[in-house]
């Protein structure tokens, strides 16, 4: 990761903080994930904007979809 | 077109969005350059409810803009009385293995257009012998 420094108006950092503490994430990780959704992703390829967008925090989340879907394990 | 296909499971969906899943990685390189990927109407319905109950509904609805965005290059299989009667055959010969209808489906579809690539984290869509391709990878 890149760290860098950005500098906003009171008010807005105000509601960022709020919105950032009602997800219970960062305010960092609020940011750039605000960031990744503004941002063109390979274009060429429209549907990859999607790619990454969501973060459960899960390694096996893509493996857990019965208990999702019909609330059951194998 | 026999062959060039790749089926996509719901599972290959949830892995190319989630960044902290384990195959992340594999299917944003997959997604980047596919081939003609065909799903099940089934699947559409899985992967939107997991959406839903896991992320809520504008990540569901996301999760439709996604597929509208693969355009051309997707094709829902859809879900009739004859595919039906298909995919509960299948349940019933792998009735041990708690094979869901969306599975069954996909499996049928696999072996119907003879597509010899499936995109899947679900080992149950490994059961007619197409190679999971995070078997491959």
């Amino acid at each position: 990761m890149i760290r860098t420094q950005i500098s906003l108006d009171a008010h807005d950092y105000k509601l960022l903080k709020r919105e950032a503490a009602s997800q219970g994430i960062s305010i960092a990780e609020y940011v750039r994930q605000a960031v990744r959704e503004k941002l063109p992703r390979a274009e060429e390829k429209p549907w990859m904007r999607y790619s990454g967008d969501l973060d459960s925090g899960d390694p096996q989340a893509s493996q857990h979809i019965d208990d999702v879907i019909y609330n059951a394990w194998d | 077109m026999p062959g060039t296909e790749a089926y996509v499971d719901t599972s290959a969906f949830i892995a190319l969005r989630e960044r902290s899943d384990r195959y992340h990685a594999l299917f944003e390189k997959l997604f980047s350059n596919p081939p003609l990927l065909v799903t099940s109407a089934l699947v559409i319905a899985e992967g939107h409810t997991w959406f839903l109950r896991r992320h809520g509904p504008e990540r569901a609805f996301q999760f439709l803009d996604l597929l509208r965005r693969l355009g051309s290059t997707l094709t829902i299989h859809p879900f009739d009385p004859v595919e039906l009667q298909s995919a509960a055959r299948l349940t019933r010969k792998f009735g041990d293995q708690s094979l869901t209808l969306a599975d069954a489906h996909g499996l049928t579809i696999m072996a119907e257009r003879r597509i010899h690539a499936c995109w899947s984290t679900d080992r149950h869509l490994g059961l007619t012998g197409v190679p999971l391709v995070i078997g491959t990878a």
